[in-house]
């Protein structure tokens, strides 16, 4: 592949990871992720 | 770059993503705003001393809450990880593949996997991310309408650690042991004990962040170069891959985790790596 064509995907892939996150955000995903990550979630660890 | 290099920045991103020194006494966990923040890293929430949320945690989480059916937040987080280091995550930045490389250090007798068993076996990773973390924590939902962490629940032997380091901290929790703990402890077991014997079995075979990862090994930023001109053919470097890689064919395959040993053995320079976009107009070395 040449090295033209490789950096076309990165920058369009960044691009595309960054978008993500923005609208992720905008969804309010992130709330629960952090609700979830800030509890002890007892079946990740065996504990249930 | 040395293996002691590289061990010692294992350790201090092992360090660094468990920072919260004071959840190993009190056998809390940190509830910080840093946790809205995925680590590129296998190194569950729930681990007393956890900064931040673990990517494939918080994509089952999401996935299975109530409201959810996709994760566009986590999706991102990796990708972005994925396509600027890819599994340089794995070799140099993961606790729990230190945890696997300190144990392959003790000295037992070390055995290779069947080339075709060890060729299936690949495959399971991906399986496990698209059946474990993916269909079923959407598909399958309780009267709540909410699904469960499959992986996390029934698989992940880095929860299994932190919630060893919790029961350490906070015996009260003892009461709580049950099947699954059972169950959990001997996956653990069966990957700790298979450490001792193959280099990274857990990474190979069942880590489904390293399958994604994976996917992005041929364009991330961080690359490995061959160089056949250079090459003599004396079979070191594939002979030192702790992952099996054949080196001279395929060397940013989805299996190299970038740990560098081909490089560091190579007598002629014949591999080296690269940070940043390829030159235009330059065809990559292969």
């Amino acid at each position: 592949m040449k090295a033209g064509s490789r950096n076309t995907i990165r920058i369009a892939v960044i691009a595309l990871a960054v978008s993500l996150i923005i609208l992720g955000i905008a969804r309010k995903e992130a709330g629960v992720v952090l609700s979830k990550a800030r509890a002890i979630c007892y079946a990740c660890i065996g504990l249930s | 770059m040395s293996e002691k290099r590289r061990t010692f920045i294992q350790i201090v991103s092992a360090v660094f993503f468990n920072g919260y020194a004071a959840g190993f006494v009190k056998g809390e966990i940190f509830k910080g705003k840093t946790k809205i923040l995925c680590v590129p890293v296998l190194n569950c929430y729930s681990c007393p001393g956890a900064l931040g949320a673990c990517p494939i945690g918080s994509l089952q989480a999401v996935l299975s809450s109530r409201k959810y059916r996709f994760s566009f937040y986590v999706l991102g987080f990796i990708m972005l990880f994925g396509i600027v280091l890819g599994r340089l995550i794995c070799g140099f930045l993961c606790p729990f593949g230190l945890i696997q490389d300190l144990l392959h250090r003790i000295p037992v007798r070390k055995i290779k996997v069947n080339e075709r068993l060890d060729h299936a076996l690949r495959y399971l990773k991906y399986v496990l991310l698209a059946v474990l973390v993916i269909l079923l924590p959407v598909l399958i939902r309780n009267e709540l309408n909410m699904g469960e962490t499959w992986f996390c629940k029934y698989v992940c032997p880095a929860g299994t650690v932190a919630g060893l380091g919790l029961l350490a901290a906070n015996p009260a929790l003892k009461d709580l042991i049950g099947f699954i703990f059972g169950w959990k402890m001997c996956i653990l077991l069966i990957v700790v004990i298979s450490s001792t014997l193959i280099h990274r079995p857990f990474c190979k075979y069942l880590c489904p962040l390293g399958a994604m990862y994976g996917l992005f090994s041929r364009f991330s930023l961080y690359q490995m170069n061959y160089d056949k001109s250079k090459c003599i053919c004396c079979g070191k470097c594939e002979k030192v891959c702790p992952m099996n890689v054949k080196c001279t064919q395929d060397i940013n395959t989805a299996e190299c985790i970038r740990c560098g040993k081909c490089k560091a053995v190579c007598p002629v320079n014949a591999i080296t790596s690269t940070f940043g976009f390829s030159p235009a107009g330059k065809p990559k070395k292969q």
